[in-house]
């Protein structure tokens, strides 16, 4: 016998739901699809040989992979500007990402067992900084670390500095704290909203077998919590990875350059095709940390189904 | 302003050039295909080119074709209604003076931004009908926007003011004649100080240049972040035209820049009027016309006195160094050509220039504005003198021209490698 449920849908035509997914599609479509679509043919089209710009190329069977492969032989050339700017840029994002987690993981958990009615406030406090531009916030660093700025006044009036020091003059640690200041509330975020669903039973329910707070801490909160650190990680790391405006105004020295400051200079010079070219390999480097978060959440999911 | 001239792409192709680097140099991918097309490739004679493009050079002059169907506005029409469409560097004209002028013409004014020479160059070839006049276009740029056919010629009959106030000494070789182009300022590029921190006379140098190299001012030096800028600086310090195209000498070249880069920790950027002024940096190499906006900037109770600024060929030394002017220029399908005459003529009646000239602090080359007049009028601090550009200067000097697209994309490559792409 029909279920109630099924005689209701049994009228509609079979396009009905599978069309609510079409406004989403079509901006997949339109502002996704055919922008990338752009690109390859830039990656792959030629240079206009009298004003040096781009000539994208639509037709495929004209694209020219040259610069492409230019660029992931590079990639892996050491020594080569490109070879080193991604291990730098590699490293910055691991040690900035691991470092939000760290920073954010407490917060999220203060948040979620132990702010009470005091949570709405902290997570306004946390979206707080998001009501200012990326930009400004950055440029507000940009005076806090001057020689003579605040943080040099209060770390040498506390004694940790012995003088002021120079935050700004190419230090690769004024540009993790920049990433991580700019990206810790998008690893918070997700911690919260997982730690908030973890139900106080399950907890309890490990008190009861004897397990301590630490011990149900390790056992039962932090692996219920993977899939939203592997999320935090996943949404810190990647937009990361493509950031240059951080590394441009905190530092602006050869010493710090990160990817996306060559993709910017390429793609703002005759060196289009080089910068398109950038672009692609940098998706698809960034599509292996995606497609296994992809894999792990559906293999939860599926799981959960069980 | 913001985003002066930097990252002067300037390609003009030659024969050779074009024809070798069609298919695979035209992708260009790396540093020795750039080379290697560079390489074994010729100088053309007189800047000829397979496409009729012309490198224009001081000794070898261009003058920039008038087609039919391309022709100058005619004589005595009267100034559109408007609006006027500006597209130009930021803020490079005062707001108070397109004000005047709108104004005065019963027009308004829109000013669209772009932030580099190439960004023009960009949108000129899709959007160039959407503007009325270009403020500015590098040398450098000139040349393949006329030829390219992405501007439309002058009709010097609205200029009466640009007659009798431009500098004769002010050359025309990049486009003879200037059926295309009126120069707007002119400046000098050399070396910025806070001779309250450095006790050296950098002006006293053999070599001025030098100091940008000294490892005692390592963590202090900041560059000029275009690539035409920074590789003609290190080309000059080594006594070679700032021009240059040999891909030996730019191998050589590039190589003193990643020293320099590595071993004084170089940071690029143009903004040295806040940099030098607030954040304790010391010595940066920048365009005259900036040096006026230190005074806007420094910390409270430090003197413009503190601040020195030398042009190379002006020092003991007497090395080589930069100088230049930018250029107006009017856009093919413009639909307020005769306005845009009008604002260019505007700007050289001498009240309206000198108050731009306040504003702007890059100054137009006048014949109505010295040096006495601007400091007596007060359009300069005495203590900026130095910042001054005169016509005596002209021939001291040397400016970044037109290159052929592969030494550009070279430049690019040399750039990107020394700076990280900063």
């Amino acid at each position: 016998m029909a279920s109630k449920g099924d005689a209701r849908e049994g009228w509609l035509p079979r396009w009905y739901w599978p069309s609510f997914s079409a406004p989403g599609s079509l901006w997949l479509l339109v502002f996704f699809v055919l922008p990338f679509y752009v690109l390859l043919s830039v990656a792959f089209g030629t240079i206009d040989p009298i004003f040096a710009t781009a000539q994208p190329v639509f037709d495929p069977r004209g694209w020219d992979t040259t610069a492409f492969r230019g660029v992931a032989s590079d990639l892996f050339s050491s020594g080569s500007i490109v070879h080193v700017t991604f291990l730098r840029t590699l490293t910055y994002v691991g040690i900035s990402t691991a470092l939000c987690l760290v920073i954010g993981y407490p917060v999220a958990y203060f948040m979620a067992r132990h702010a009470g009615r005091w949570r709405g406030l902290f997570l306004v406090l946390i979206v707080a900084p998001f009501w200012i531009s990326y930009m400004m916030r950055m440029f507000a660093w940009v005076n806090l670390l001057q020689v003579d700025g605040y943080v040099n006044r209060i770390l040498v009036s506390l004694g940790v500095l012995a003088r002021p020091e120079q935050w700004l003059v190419g230090k690769p640690s004024t540009v993790i704290m920049g990433l991580v200041y700019g990206y810790v509330p998008f690893m918070i975020l997700p911690l919260f909203g997982t730690l908030d669903r973890i139900p106080t039973s399950v907890l309890e329910a490990a008190r009861d077998l004897g397990g301590g707070q630490i011990r149900t801490f390790f056992r039962v909160t932090l692996p219920l919590s993977r899939d939203a650190i592997l999320a935090g990680c996943v949404i810190v790391g990647i937009p990361m990875f493509g950031d240059y405006f951080t590394q441009t105004l905190l530092s602006g020295t050869r010493q710090t350059a990160m990817f996306g400051n060559l993709i910017v200079s390429a793609m703002d010079s005759s060196l289009v095709n080089q910068g398109a070219s950038l672009v692609i390999v940098l998706l698809v480097l960034l599509l292996v940390p995606m497609l296994y978060y992809l894999r792990r959440t559906n293999a939860a999911q599926e799981l959960a189904g069980r | 302003m913001f985003q002066h001239p930097k990252d002067r792409p300037a390609p003009l192709t030659r024969r050779e050039f074009v024809v070798r680097s069609a298919l695979a140099g035209a992708a260009l991918p790396s540093l020795s295909a750039i080379l290697a097309a560079c390489g074994s490739g010729s100088e053309s004679p007189a800047g000829g080119s397979a496409s009729g493009l012309q490198l224009a050079r001081p000794d070898s002059p261009v003058t920039l074709p008038i087609t039919a169907d391309n022709p100058a506005v005619a004589d005595g029409l009267k100034p559109e209604s408007g609006p006027l469409r500006i597209f130009g560097y930021n803020d490079y004209i005062w707001k108070k003076v397109r004000n005047d002028f709108g104004d005065k013409y019963g027009v308004g004014i829109e000013y669209t931004v772009f932030d580099t020479p190439d960004e023009m160059v960009s949108k000129m070839q899709t959007n160039g009908s959407d503007f009325d006049l270009i403020v500015t276009v590098t040398l450098e740029n000139i040349g393949k926007l006329a030829q390219g056919g992405l501007l439309q010629p002058l009709n010097h009959s609205y200029l009466s003011n640009v007659e009798g106030e431009l500098w004769t000494a002010i050359p025309d070789f990049y486009d003879v004649g200037r059926a295309y182009s009126v120069p707007y300022v002119v400046y000098t590029t050399g070396i910025s100080w806070r001779n309250d921190e450095i006790s050296d006379d950098i002006g006293a140098m053999d070599n001025p240049y030098d100091v940008l190299w000294d490892t005692r001012y390592k963590g202090q030096t900041h560059m000029l972040n275009g690539s035409r800028d920074l590789i003609a600086m290190a080309l000059l310090r080594k006594g070679y035209d700032p021009n240059e195209s040999d891909p030996t000498i730019l191998d050589t070249i590039k190589q003193d820049l990643l020293d320099g880069a590595d071993s004084m920790g170089w940071k690029f950027d143009h903004v040295d009027y806040t940099e030098l002024s607030t954040n304790g940096w010391e010595i940066h190499n920048t365009w005259s016309g900036q040096m006026v906006y230190y005074q806007y900037y420094l910390p409270k109770g430090l003197p413009i006195t503190s601040l020195s600024y030398i042009w190379p060929p002006q020092g003991a030394g007497a090395k080589g160094g930069l100088i230049s002017h930018d250029l107006f220029a009017i856009p093919k399908g413009a639909k307020n050509p005769v306005l845009a005459h009008a604002l260019i003529d505007f700007l050289y009646d001498p009240d309206n220039a000198l108050a731009n000239y306040t504003y702007e602090g890059y100054q137009p080359p006048m014949n109505s504005l010295d040096l006495q007049t601007a400091i007596a009028k007060g359009y300069l601090p005495k203590s900026l003198d130095y910042t001054f550009v005169t016509q005596d200067m002209l021939p001291m000097g040397v400016s970044e021209l037109e290159l052929a697209p592969t030494v550009t994309q070279l430049y690019q490559q040399i750039y990107q490698e020394v700076t990280g792409g900063q």
